[in-house]
């Protein structure tokens, strides 16, 4: 998907060019219904037209959506409400001291 | 096969009302999965079946918006610190294998009984699965709202997590360890219900609740996760069969993304128990849905003789209750978005206990 941030501010521009892209897919798809139609029902690796359809829609179409619901101003409370869980580091394996020869002089 | 099966598939002609209908209950199914987890499939195959769909055109059509539309609402959740990844994985796995088991299961009662007898069982499954899970989630919710304070995990899921049973594993998001083998059985219940009545999240979602031990806000957006990773499979063995109608798939997606992500957005928005209290009231409404359409399939089994006046009109309240039972899901979760707009909202209730205590000093 596009990387989309949560921000305050309201990406109007960003909402119009996903907006106006997903009209014209949905345009292209619906203009060509009986061609789409008759090659993406033939099955075995024709299956790949309609699996990737759908990708491509909502990859295009769910950027839309997401800058529409901010420039609506449905927000997101500030604090997320599932906080993730601190990262632990791994403790360092603690070196013993070895018993070393020495020469008694 | 699939030339066979293309040449007996009729694809509808789409008239305004049709695409209306399908972009609405897209929405709305959006908006419940991406608060819930699940949702929608239930009303959106039947409803594309009374447009005159096909069944088998129907569930592949259905599955097809499923998995992109789980996918958007797993990546919305997730960018809240919602979703672990790796406990929807290890669910989705042993999901799969549900899923087979419940398609067997499935072909051998159709084989036995005929379809009459198949509906039946579907039916019988829906009611009792759903009236027992869903009962016992409402009434945890019901106890939740009523007497404040937070959600805290399930004694048997406290219980199951003390047992040292390798292979354990860490979910981090979840913040539990628990061994694989308790999350077998969920996973597996989740897959065979899924096989069963096209709904896995609602044996998923209380399952990695009440068993595994993840909060209700983690298990609804997790179970994005195995919706998508399902659903795919599922989307491109349907495909393989040119069984997909891309056109009723477009129009239900371009619905339910806007209410996925609306609805993954009421998650942030209000208190953890309303996500069970939403999911418990739908639950129980399907049940009882599903209940009045056993007495057509007993009579068609020939048990034993139903009027047609009353079959007829149980069919209708059948339908216009499921389509009830998401209709007043979408309006509790938009309710509960409106209320929470102002921080007070957002604030735990004080406890019967607390307000008490204050009262006497």
């Amino acid at each position: 998907m596009a990387q989309v941030k949560d921000e305050p501010s309201r990406p109007v521009g960003k909402m119009v060019l996903f907006g106006l892209l997903t009209a014209a897919l949905y345009g292209l798809i619906f203009a060509n219904a009986d061609w789409v139609m008759e090659y993406f029902t033939r099955g075995a690796w024709y299956a790949a037209m309609p699996v990737a359809t759908v990708f491509v829609f909502s990859f295009v179409h769910g950027a839309f959506a997401s800058h529409l619901w901010s420039v609506l101003g449905v927000g997101v409370s500030r604090k997320p409400a599932q906080p993730r869980p601190p990262k632990v580091r791994k403790a360092l394996r603690r070196r013993r001291p070895q018993p070393q020869l020495r020469l008694e002089t | 096969m699939h030339e066979a099966a293309q040449e007996a598939v009729k694809f509808i002609d789409l008239n305004l009302m049709a695409v209306l209908f399908l972009f609405l209950v897209g929405f709305i199914g959006g908006l419940v999965s991406g608060f819930i987890g699940s949702g929608g499939a239930f009303v959106l195959t039947p409803g594309m079946m009374s447009l005159g769909v096909p069944g088998a055109v129907a569930v592949a059509s259905n599955m097809c918006h499923k998995f992109p539309k789980a996918m958007v609402g797993a990546y919305k959740r997730f960018k809240y610190g919602q979703v672990d990844i790796k406990l929807g994985l290890v669910m989705a796995a042993t999901a799969a294998v549900g899923v087979q088991v419940g398609i067997r299961i499935q072909q051998l009662i159709l084989s036995k009984w005929g379809e009459a007898g198949s509906d039946l069982y579907v039916s019988l499954a829906f009611v009792v699965v759903l009236v027992t899970v869903g009962g016992y989630v409402f009434r945890d919710a019901r106890r939740i709202s009523k007497y404040g304070g937070e959600e805290r995990r399930s004694a048997l899921a406290e219980r199951l997590q003390r047992i040292e049973l390798p292979p354990m594993i860490h979910f981090k998001t979840a913040n539990l360890r628990i061994s694989f083998w308790f999350t077998v059985p969920v996973g597996f219940a989740t897959g065979m219900l899924a096989a069963t009545i096209a709904v896995g999240g609602f044996i998923g979602v209380p399952g990695m609740i009440y068993i595994i031990g993840a909060s209700s806000l983690v298990a609804s957006a997790t179970e994005l996760v195995i919706a998508f990773v399902m659903g795919f499979g599922g989307s491109i063995n349907w495909a393989i069969h040119g069984m997909v109608d891309i056109r009723l798939t477009l129009i239900i997606l371009a619905g339910s993304l806007l209410g996925v992500q609306l609805g993954a957005i009421g998650t942030t928005m209000v208190r953890q128990h309303v996500i069970k209290m939403v999911m418990g009231t739908i639950m129980l409404i399907v049940a009882l849905s599903r209940a009045m359409a056993i007495p057509k399939y007993v009579e068609r089994l020939g048990l034993f003789s139903v009027p047609p006046e009353l079959v007829d009109l149980l069919s209708k309240a059948s339908f216009a209750s499921m389509c009830a039972a998401l209709g007043i899901g979408a309006a509790m979760i938009l309710g509960a978005m409106w209320r929470a707009r102002t921080p007070s909202a957002r604030e735990p209730k004080e406890s019967a206990v607390e307000k008490a205590y204050q009262s006497a000093h």
